[in-house]
């Protein structure tokens, strides 16, 4: 018996392998009719036959596909999942199934008004990218106290894929409370049930870096995911309450201030909250110094948040804001080059926009095989150039 | 109604099971068997692209060149997937983020190119539709078999089985199992024990 | 810097997510074609090429498509973008370089189904790569597979010589080999960066 057995194998596997066979055959033998073998007036007419049944085949389908888009377009809804999530983040005071089925949490339909931002998509054009994106606001109302907490949900890109976050905003913009809606992440059991990485979220506003939230997870790329997602949602929640540059407020964070005053001499700041991917606040002293607070982005290592002092549409002052970098710590020269102040002043420091956009990136500082590091740093900076210039334009308008 | 052909059709993806007998589509077997949700989900995705582009490609069958018959088997297979990445990600978001990186894959799954090649281009509507059908429902019950097996083994304490090792192995000891089974269901028919007059199917 | 993420790329492509053990595509080619060593060299080779190859052609694409806001017509695209530059290759190996199409071209057409290919294409997009990214990404995860071909082949050629149960022989001994070696290539993970 085990003989058959053996034979009904070998006929099984030649089977496949004949399969394969005749699949090569059959893509060979097609393929090589693509080429037109010219000459007489029948060959073109089959030649022409074949392309216009390819070319309508493939209209058809695009045109379908095309349709399908229109109505399959990703459109967020409330679901009971993201509601209890919710509940969680931003409590209502009763259960789960009585938030969601009272209707204590609610999707905000933005187009209905009532927000300072009416288009998602727009706003995430202007302030996003495409795997940087705020994806829907709910409201969750506390039946106790009557009080309404903002959700903002928005995804930043992970190791894997998109990470999924519900955030949840007390009135000063701050968060105060945040879940993951959805992940897919190869390296998520380093992440989860540290309730440290979660509460490190509490209390932040504006654009936040992995290294603020923890460091040393194994996860790093995951944080970034999540890190981005906040900082999004962060400038988001700011815009959409109306409080952008127009609602400054006085600068009372200590850390903050004495990273301002290695850029200013002003004795006090107020701060306009920006929020957006690539300037995250401006500050202005009570001397009159105008200090952008800008993020510049030169991929993967490239990430930095830099303090610039802007005055005429010049640099006058940059300071690297500490831990907010992705530089890579065990490369020693680069550390060394671009962690120090005096460097990145001696760079940067009289330049105008247009000298400082033909900075080479590779060779910055007359270190190579920096490429990012340096695209980050020139980023940072034009950024900060290019906001002050029209928050200037801006204060002399009002 | 041919009743032989019919049967033939309808038990195709038995007797020629697309993973165990015929060894086509591994990669999402392998990569998308760790849980039976996955499993399903995928396996009727890709049931669903079979069904369909076997008879678009069997309605067209006379239409097509033969000289373009790939391409335009390609640009079909194709359009049917994205149109179920779409719906995943509309209607089954939580399920799109795990298997999420796998439905375009299913263009390139040997299975569907080759039903398409041997089968639907030979055959009419009907018999491609039920050929559809059932290579995608054996395709889906080897994936659910193995996806069940491998999360009874991650529950009892096999952490290996959820890695990609713990896959490759799963699959290569059932499929000397069902290779045995067929030995002896085989063996048995062919001296005649369970059929007369040497019908096989 | 730009070299420190160079170089994860290059060592995750070919150890720590290498394509067919960790990421579980191309195991069609890995069973079909890792019999004997010389096979496992040329496809191995001739997929390196075509991924390489066409991880650029479909980044570049990527960027049109997401320019005009039609991304949903990514995976229509790219597979016919592989198909042809597939089919591009037979020709062109044929005509200017009949050796290497004698040692290549069986494999060639093979390739188009092969999903690490498409696969890669889409992760490519999936990672945000640049360009140079793209290509060093494309090139060492051709670079991978081969590699896992060329050892599978080298386990198989020697079991020839050995007594498998008869259930087992062929394609289920096959996957087991390509489990045990999943696992060894396993132990590669402890490297973070």
């Amino acid at each position: 018996m085990s003989d058959v057995v053996a034979q009904k194998k070998t006929e099984s596997e030649h089977e496949a392998e004949k399969m394969m066979n005749d699949t090569t055959r059959e893509l060979r033998g097609d393929k090589k009719s693509f080429v037109p073998s010219g000459g007489n007036g029948k060959t073109m007419n089959n030649t022409l036959k074949c392309v216009i049944v390819l070319a309508l085949i493939a209209l058809v389908c695009v045109s379908l596909l095309a349709f399908a888009n229109k109505f399959m377009k990703v459109e967020i809804t409330l679901d009971k999942a993201t509601s209890s999530l919710i509940n969680k983040i931003a409590p209502t005071g009763v259960d789960d199934d009585a938030a969601f089925g009272e209707r204590h949490i609610q999707l905000v339909d933005l187009s209905k008004g009532g927000y300072a931002v009416s288009d998602l998509d727009a706003y995430n054009k202007t302030y996003g990218t495409s795997t940087q994106k705020v994806r829907a606001l709910y409201t969750s109302k506390n039946v106790n106290t009557g009080k309404v907490t903002l959700v903002v949900e928005a995804e930043g890109k992970g190791h894997v894929d998109a990470i999924v976050l519900l955030i949840a905003y007390d009135d000063d913009n701050k968060i105060s409370g945040v879940a993951v809606k959805s992940q897919a992440e190869s390296y998520w059991d380093k992440l989860e049930g540290r309730q440290d990485v979660f509460d490190a979220f509490i209390g932040m506003s504006g654009n936040i870096t992995h290294s603020q939230i923890a460091t040393s997870t194994g996860a790093t790329n995951s944080l970034r995911g999540m890190a981005d997602a906040a900082s999004i949602a962060n400038g988001f929640v700011a815009r959409a309450r109306g409080e952008s540059s127009s609602a400054p407020t006085e600068e009372t964070d200590e850390a903050k201030l004495s990273q301002l005053r290695k850029v200013s001499d002003a004795s006090k700041f107020t701060r306009y909250t920006v929020g957006t991917a690539t300037v995250a606040n401006v500050f202005k002293g009570d001397n009159g110094d105008v200090v952008v607070e800008a993020r510049g982005d030169g991929g993967s290592y490239g990430k930095v948040t830099l303090l610039v002092r802007v005055a005429g549409g010049k640099v006058e002052k940059v300071a690297r804001v500490p831990g907010t970098d992705s530089f890579d710590p065990t490369d020693n020269n680069d550390s060394s080059v671009f962690r120090n102040d005096a460097v990145l002043n001696e760079i940067f420091v009289g330049k105008t926009l247009q000298e400082v956009s033909g900075l080479p990136e590779n060779g910055l500082a007359g270190t190579t095989g920096v490429t990012e590091s340096g695209r980050g740093l020139i980023s940072a900076v034009k950024n900060a150039l290019e906001y002050a210039a029209s928050f200037n334009s801006e204060e002399k308008g009002e | 109604m041919d009743m032989k052909k019919f049967k033939e059709t309808a038990l195709g993806g038995v007797l020629n099971n697309p993973v165990f007998v015929l060894v086509l589509g591994m990669c999402p077997t392998i990569g998308m068997s760790t849980n039976v949700t996955n499993a399903l989900g995928l396996g009727l995705a890709t049931a669903f692209v079979l069904v369909f582009s076997n008879v678009f490609i069997s309605l067209l069958r006379r239409v097509i060149p033969d000289k373009v018959r790939l391409p335009s088997y390609i640009i079909i297979i194709a359009t049917f997937v994205t149109l179920v990445k779409m719906f995943l990600e509309k209607f089954l978001p939580s399920l799109n983020a795990s298997i999420g990186r796998f439905i375009p894959l299913i263009v390139v799954n040997c299975i569907i190119l080759g039903r398409a090649e041997a089968f639907a281009s030979k055959n009419g509507v009907g018999y491609s539709a039920l050929d559809g059908l059932s290579m995608g429902l054996g395709f889906t019950c080897s994936l659910v078999i193995l996806g069940g097996v491998r999360m009874l083994l991650i529950a009892a304490g096999f952490e290996v089985f959820k890695t990609a090792a713990g896959g490759f192995i799963t699959l290569g000891l059932l499929m000397a199992l069902f290779n045995y089974l067929l030995g002896i269901y085989r063996n048995a028919a062919k001296s005649k024990l369970l059929f007369n007059g040497g019908n096989m199917l | 810097m730009s070299v420190a993420s160079i170089i994860t790329i290059v060592v995750s492509a070919i150890l720590t997510d290498n394509i067919v053990l960790s990421k579980t595509l191309g195991i069609c080619p890995l069973l079909g074609t890792s019999k004997k060593t010389d096979s496992a060299v040329g496809m191995g080779l001739a997929v390196t090429f075509v991924i390489t190859v066409s991880s650029i052609v479909c980044y570049g694409l990527f960027k049109l498509l997401d320019f005009w806001n039609i991304t949903y017509l990514q995976t229509i695209v790219f597979i016919l973008v592989i198909a042809s530059l597939v089919q591009l290759l037979d020709i062109v190996l044929k005509r200017f370089s009949p050796t290497l199409y004698n040692s290549l071209g069986i494999y060639l057409a093979l390739i188009t189904t092969n999903c690490t290919v498409l696969g890669s294409a889409n992760m490519v997009i999936d990672y945000g790569y640049n360009l140079l990214e793209t290509f060093v990404f494309g090139f060492f995860t051709g670079i991978g597979f081969t590699m896992v071909l060329i050892l599978m082949s080298g386990i198989r050629e020697k079991l020839n010589r050995t007594h498998i149960p008869k259930p087992f022989a062929g394609f289920p001994i096959a996957l087991i080999i390509a489990g045990i070696l999943a696992m060894a290539f396993g132990g590669f993970t402890g490297f973070s960066f």
